[in-house]
């Protein structure tokens, strides 16, 4: 892929990602305020129907890979040097895909 | 790694000399004023003027010329044209840049202070090295680019193709907007800022260029372009009132459009 071509994809990427965000943080928010959440069992009801495992993990995934374009751009912006700028990458890189997994992890650990 | 933090023969003194009012002065205001010489060899200084407004015109750039034809002739500064239309006296007046020119002293209270144009070089006192902003300037051609033959008489353009340049071909090239914005702080070297990516978009809407694609193409880059994050600084300090950030979300979302 060429730079240019990066770029733009990029552009788009985190388009999407809000975009989709809106609708999905609406729910999010809305689900979690109900009442009948307030309690642990019926939270983990709520947590272990099918239908909330996948609301929930698309949020996971727009949300962790929208962070990932933005820290992106903020390692791009101060860290000038390639070096620090390549290791800077992979590592917020490799938090977000902990942070992923863990999430996948944790949700599917409800649904059984 | 960005620079968070002023090198550490560029921090401000912040007593430099004192210049007081004569004592009939009436009305007195002071206004400090940053200083460097980039020959002693010392950090830069804020001197202080006291500056009898009822003997001085009631402009930033009255008050700089008044201080340094009756008060300090050592002070450097642009001007040219006072009346906001040649952009060389453009410095940072009480932390927003502006035009000296079209800046009046009555908006402000307590002491004012001026500044040169934020994280430039500085040449001296209140003139900064703009060399890098003129290169990106040039580098988006900002000419018309038409391969059809030379017309006998000017190219014709409807009313609304005439229009869609307004806001855009107003630009004096102050380089206020530029220099306000941060992502123009951390990457002056590799993104365009938005004085030249406001003149791309000028010439990207202009009917009679034929150069689209090439012009995209040369901006669709990850600094040049993309370094723009809204943060609208660019906008909200321009002394034209132009909106450089809009011009930038334009060329966005064409180079989308295209490509889609």
């Amino acid at each position: 892929m060429s730079g240019s071509d990066k770029a733009r994809r990029h552009w788009w990427l985190e388009r999407i990602t809000s975009a989709a965000l809106i609708p999905l943080s609406v729910w999010l928010i809305h689900a979690l305020g109900s009442q009948s959440l307030s309690e642990r069992v019926h939270f983990e009801q709520w947590v272990g129907q099918t239908d909330t495992v996948i609301w929930l993990s698309l949020f996971f995934l727009a949300s962790l890979y929208h962070a990932k374009l933005g820290l992106g751009v903020i390692v791009d912006d101060y860290v000038g040097d390639p070096a620090w700028n390549r290791a800077a990458h992979r590592i917020a890189q490799l938090v977000l895909l902990l942070s992923l997994v863990a999430a996948l992890a944790g949700l599917s650990h409800f649904l059984t | 790694m960005a620079q968070f933090t002023l090198p550490a023969n560029a921090v401000v003194r912040k007593q430099g000399n004192q210049y007081a009012a004569p004592p009939d002065a009436g009305d007195v205001q002071t206004f400090q004023v940053y200083r460097y010489e980039p020959d002693e060899g010392e950090n830069p200084r804020l001197d202080s003027y006291e500056v009898d407004l009822e003997q001085c015109g009631p402009m930033i750039l009255d008050v700089l010329i008044k201080i340094k034809n009756e008060i300090d002739p050592t002070l450097s500064f642009r001007r040219s044209c006072r009346e906001g239309i040649c952009g060389s006296c453009s410095m940072n007046i009480n932390g927003r840049n502006t035009l000296a020119c079209t800046c009046g002293v009555g908006q402000f209270k307590g002491d004012i202070r001026i500044y040169p144009l934020p994280h430039m070089p500085v040449v001296r006192d209140l003139v900064t090295d703009l060399s890098g902003f003129y290169r990106q300037y040039a580098a988006v051609e900002p000419w018309l680019k038409n391969g059809a033959d030379e017309p006998e008489r000017e190219r014709l353009q409807q009313k609304e193709e005439r229009a869609r340049l307004d806001g855009l071909e107003e630009c004096i090239l102050c380089a206020c907007c530029s220099t306000s914005c941060p992502s123009y702080w951390w990457n002056p070297d590799k993104y365009l800022g938005p004085a030249a990516l406001l003149q791309a978009w000028r010439w990207l809407a202009d009917s009679r260029d034929q150069a689209t694609d090439e012009r995209l193409e040369y901006l669709e880059d990850s600094f040049k372009l993309y370094r723009c994050h809204t943060i609208m600084n660019c906008t909200q300090t321009c002394p034209k009132g132009l909106n450089p950030a809009r011009a930038i979300a334009e060329i966005k979302k064409m180079v989308a459009l295209r490509s889609s």
